[in-house]
């Protein structure tokens, strides 16, 4: 994960935004002696990869506030309240939903013939865990995207987007474990560790 | 459990940083300028304050109290070469901090609260076992010592981290939030993510009800970082860094309280069994951490209060 993922150039050289020029070099240099790889203590904090991309936005940051021009060019970015526009800079910002307006994304509508009859047995768990089947199993044990909510305070657009295995939606793998181990204890499932993984194994492998 | 106002702990996340001698000298200073200061060596199973302060390992101690042979704890109180000052002495052998029963530590923090005194000060075993950050949660003030090595700031590290987490747990409503949290915090462990703060990162992505939570409970959380055994100028340089570290990459306010220099004095005074302060008062670490324990007065002074108003004056 990005160590400053979210951060404007200002907060990772840890300067106000009126700093002077004397300020910003100044706290380059700081920030060099901390993140640079004699640094004692950023030792252990992060691999040497890390380091190294942390540097580099290190660097960028400074080329950017000490040159007058692009200085202002960001600023004014920054007043317009977009975030500092990686390299990489995705459709959207960070958050894309709020906790209720979920968009509804189209969706997919559920197998016929799922609903059980009164004497029906408890709902199967899935076998093969895909996110169409977890929601199936969802639906099935009768539990609405709010009560998974309650059970797991996983933002409802996030469980929806694990349902959809809407990658564009989703974090990245590492972190959408925890979630995955959330979700499947809030199903119940007898192994949620083996079907967090499995979902993950799935998301990883090219798109069908 | 709630902070209590007139506790500090001092912790380390290593052993052989020097944590007891610093401890027992700020408790000298404290004294000198007059608080009434009792001292508890909790560092069970290696306790060694007593060296520190000139005193002969005592017999009667803290396991007299944790086997209940012993109810009331001020009869545990040991003089020192200074009148304000008073020692209860920790095992040398016996149970060490992992021994000890939530029911049991809970039982002596209650009675570390009710001892009369202006200030108690615990000195806890280094590492960080539950009971050892039981203890530093449940001071109104902790502070972690280390020395200017990798290893050392690496254990730090580990130790605040599994101090956060701790204290997070203890939160009344962390029950709420436990299907989440408990997932997110297993991946934790198993490095993906690296620092706290990605961890809350994770959480506000999943929940921004839970992290904002979190943050707040967290905010009042200002552990103190003391540098010992400083040899350089750039070893000062540390101080500043982790604190700029804990702020972005553990979401934590630690605070700077100072450095303590590398100097033959202090290991003459431990070699004469006497505290720095009294042994060599004019050195450079008998200053710095005079210094310190000022800063730790100040600090305590303009905190606001946390505790309930449920204190015995």
């Amino acid at each position: 994960m990005n160590p400053f993922a979210g951060f404007s150039y200002y907060e990772i050289l840890e300067i106000s935004r009126s700093a002077t020029a004397e300020d910003i070099e100044a706290a380059f240099q700081r920030m060099c002696s901390i993140y640079g790889l004699e640094g004692l203590a950023a030792y252990s904090l992060f691999t040497p990869e890390e380091r190294t991309e942390i540097l580099a936005q290190i660097e960028e940051a400074f080329k950017v506030l000490s040159d007058e021009y692009r200085r202002r060019e960001y600023d004014e970015v920054l007043r317009e309240q977009r975030p500092p526009a990686p390299p990489d800079a995705g459709p959207q910002p960070s958050l894309p939903f709020d906790q209720d307006s979920t968009p509804t994304l189209a969706p997919v509508p559920a197998a016929p013939a799922s609903p059980p009859p009164e004497e029906a047995p408890p709902p199967e768990p899935p076998k093969e865990i895909t996110g169409e089947s977890l929601r199936r199993y969802r639906e099935a044990l009768g539990l609405s995207l709010d009560r998974v909510w309650e059970r797991t305070r996983i933002r409802k657009g996030l469980i929806q987007a694990i349902e959809e295995e809407n990658r564009s939606l989703l974090p990245a793998p590492v972190f959408l474990k925890g979630m995955l181990l959330a979700y499947a204890r809030a199903l119940n499932l007898a192994a949620p560790e083996a079907a967090a993984q499995q979902y993950l194994d799935r998301l990883a492998a090219p798109a069908s | 459990m709630a902070a209590s106002r007139k506790i500090w702990a001092f912790g380390s996340g290593k052993g052989g940083t020097g944590k007891s001698v610093i401890c027992a000298n700020i408790g000298v200073y404290l004294a000198q300028v007059g608080l009434k200061v009792v001292m508890v060596d909790l560092d069970l199973g290696g306790a060694n304050l007593h060296t520190c302060l000139g005193l002969p390992a005592p017999t009667r101690n803290l396991a007299e109290f944790i086997h209940r042979r012993e109810n009331d704890l001020s009869n545990l109180l040991h003089p020192t070469p200074l009148a304000h000052l008073q020692l209860i002495p920790g095992t040398q052998y016996g149970p060490d901090a992992s021994a000890i029963r939530y029911q049991q530590q809970r039982r002596l923090i209650r009675a570390l609260n009710r001892l009369e005194a202006d200030l108690v000060i615990l000195d806890i075993g280094a590492g960080s076992s539950t009971v050892t950050m039981d203890f530093f949660l449940a001071a109104e003030t902790g502070v972690l010592i280390l020395c200017p090595e990798p290893t050392a700031v690496e254990n730090m590290y580990q130790m605040l981290r599994q101090l956060l987490f701790r204290r997070l747990r203890n939160l009344h409503d962390y029950h709420r939030y436990r299907a989440i949290l408990d997932g997110l915090w297993e991946d934790s462990r198993s490095q993906s993510l690296r620092t706290p703060w990605d961890f809350f990162r994770v959480v506000e992505e999943a929940s921004p009800e839970a992290a904002g939570r979190l943050r707040e409970h967290l905010r009042a959380f200002r552990p103190g970082l003391i540098i010992n055994e400083v040899r350089a100028e750039e070893d000062r340089e540390l101080g500043r860094s982790l604190k700029s570290l804990c702020r972005r990459h553990f979401g934590v306010e630690a605070e700077f309280l100072g450095t303590v220099e590398y100097d033959d004095s202090v290991w003459q005074s431990v070699r004469k069994r006497q505290p720095l302060l009294l042994a060599y008062p004019h050195s450079r670490p008998a200053r710095s951490i005079r210094q310190i324990a000022d800063n730790l007065l100040y600090r305590s002074r303009h905190r606001p209060a946390v505790t309930s108003a449920k204190g015995a004056a």
